[in-house]
């Protein structure tokens, strides 16, 4: 193993067995101190892995959401940087090599961050400014046998800035689990918790996304499989329950005004209202909460119709109402298991309010599906006209004159039925008072539709390497 | 008009989808593990390049066990990508599993 990316698809391994390991059984004192202590070292080594990745260039001051939005990997940067700690004290290293914690999660945090270090190591050894870097990332000698260095390459030093984004959301994701971890764990691991929860981790997952996104924007290397994609709109990211309602207003704007879903896009909004009202039905009591979990079934089928359908969008849609959904469902969720936040009145108003806002959702939804159905953006692969390889390829149809649309047309009348229901069991509640909406909508840092960047020189590559030449001013007369 | 483009999965991959996707519709099965089971397609869709979509899979009964285990089981010649994906996946559907660690 000597090359950068052997070192980073190594420590990409050892966090997906994080991610593979259960939590659910991690509750040892011993075993919690040692993961702890290991994430938060994992989580310095990223930090540092990103600074030498981009010559720690980045401004001096404080970045501002929009800041973050605008230069995603710098704000990836400020994300490591500012991500909390848990601040808990395990074993020493030699402790932990001669007696490994028992619990496989534990394990697996303490491997990722040995990993991480030693790819965070070989990245300081083999920044990209440097001239021999791009061979060192393929494990070849620093220099050619004429002594001239190898030059760098656009295309693999952003393809380790995707690597690094990627490691930073699964860093992010494994975080979750390690909190609920350290959630069960009793009142001791109530601080390291909260670090692992607070808004850093939105921060977090947020950047790394963006940052992915744009790594790919442009050519990688042949064996990094990645083709170009896109950033789409932001999602606003809620952090009390005053951002419910706006949250959910514009993801309603985002499905009556935005392109049309894909399926995969459908079936993810539709889940996703299935979560909220089955979590929102739990907290409720009376009439509204058989009709919340009636309006849950109803999405939940809507969004299988899509599970296994043979229908494909011939655009890319839009996943800014699905992410804004979900950072909804997410937060009621982390709300309803916060006992002190549901038992302040105004965030029981918020919510309940937010559930009767859940019919009308869904109602945009279908029809943001019916504008696509007879729009006829929609291909289907008849199976019926498969006999041989070569009309496999060629076995698309329009949705829009074949008979499987009705079934489309059909699960849309059905959840509108279950949507109309709902809506005519919930209670009736006031309005919002005005002034918790405006303090949410003013943080509101959605964009109204995608936009699809161009990648940036990357800023660690000498200038002759990354940016294109300069346009010479033409000689005054 | 534009022929889709598909997304080159694992043949596990792919049958742990099939699985999935006949779970979600099992009305038999508690509304949460049918939520899973989406969430958990999700993650195995849902985060593909734009214009690249999964190949279709025809639902297939099994258990979540079974699809937690193939998405347990990717070799190391996959991108790195989508083993975090598949292991996000499997996270999904761990609390379903009954494995205990």
């Amino acid at each position: 193993m000597n090359s950068t990316a052997d070192r980073l698809s190594a420590a990409a391994a050892a966090l997906v067995d994080v991610l593979a390991a259960g939590h659910s059984t991690l509750a040892d004192p011993k075993d919690l101190l040692a993961a702890g202590q290991a994430r938060d070292q994992a989580l310095a080594c990223l930090a540092l892995a990103h600074r030498y990745l981009f010559a720690g260039l980045g401004p001096d001051r404080e970045l501002s959401a929009s800041d973050m939005l605008r230069h995603p990997v710098l704000g990836l940067g400020a994300a490591l940087a500012h991500r909390s700690v848990t601040g808990v004290t395990g074993p020493a290293p030699t402790d932990l090599a001669l007696h490994p914690p028992p619990h496989p999660a534990s394990r697996a945090w303490v491997a990722a961050a040995a990993a991480l270090d030693a790819a965070a190591v070989e990245i300081a050894r083999a920044r990209p400014d440097k001239p021999q870097w791009a061979w060192l990332w393929m494990g070849l000698p620093p220099s050619t046998a004429d002594g001239i260095p190898p030059p760098g390459s656009p295309a693999i030093a952003w393809a380790l800035a995707a690597d690094v984004a990627a490691l930073a959301g699964g860093l992010a994701a494994a975080d979750r689990d390690l909190a609920d971890a350290f959630g069960r764990a009793g009142e001791r691991f109530t601080p390291a918790c909260q670090a692992l929860t607070d808004d850093t981790l939105t921060d977090l997952s947020v950047t790394a996304e963006l940052t992915l996104r744009l790594a790919e924007a442009g050519p990688l290397p042949d064996d990094y499989h990645l083709p170009a994609a896109a950033v789409g709109s932001r999602p606003l990211v809620l952090t009390s329950s005053a951002d419910l309602l706006p949250a959910l207003a514009r993801t309603r704007d985002l499905l009556l005004d935005g392109p049309t879903l894909t399926g995969p896009q459908q079936r993810g909004l539709a889940a996703a209202a299935g979560r909220a009202a089955l979590r929102l039905s739990q907290a409720s009591a009376g009439s509204g909460r058989q009709a919340l979990r009636d309006l849950a079934g109803a999405a939940t089928g809507f969004a299988t119709i899509w599970a296994s359908s043979d229908v494909r969008s011939i655009e890319t849609g839009d996943w800014a109402a699905v992410r804004q959904l979900r950072a909804v469902t997410g937060f009621v969720e982390a709300s309803l298991q916060r006992p002190h936040q549901s038992q302040d009145a105004m965030a029981v108003g918020d919510i309940a309010r937010a559930a009767a806002r859940l019919p009308g959702l869904l109602r945009a939804a279908t029809a943001n599906l019916r504008a696509g159905l007879d729009r006829g953006v929609f291909l289907v692969y008849d199976r019926l006209l498969v006999h041989d390889e070569a009309a496999a390829a060629t076995a698309w149809r329009p949705l829009i004159t074949h008979p499987a649309r009705r079934r489309y047309l059909r699960a849309a009348d059905q959840l509108d039925t279950a949507a109309d229901q709902a809506a005519h069991q919930l209670p009736s509640l006031p309005p919002a008072p005005p002034a918790r909406l405006r303090s949410a909508l003013a943080r509101d840092l959605l964009r109204p539709g995608g936009h699809h960047p161009e990648r940036p020189t990357h800023p660690a590559l000498p200038p002759s390497l990354g940016r294109p030449a300069t346009r010479r001013r033409p000689p005054a007369r | 008009m534009s022929q889709p483009r598909t997304w080159p999965q694992t043949p596990r991959t792919c049958r742990a989808r099939s699985l999935l996707a006949h779970a979600a519709a099992d009305q038999t099965l508690d509304l949460e593990q049918r939520l899973a089971a989406l969430d958990a397609l999700g993650e195995l869709e849902d985060d593909l390049p734009a214009g690249y979509a999964p190949a279709p899979v025809d639902p297939e009964p099994g258990r979540l066990t079974d699809a937690h285990r193939l998405l347990g089981e990717q070799g190391h010649d996959v991108p790195v990508r989508d083993r975090i994906a598949a292991a996000r996946a499997a996270a999904r559907l761990q609390p379903w599993t009954g494995a205990r660690s």
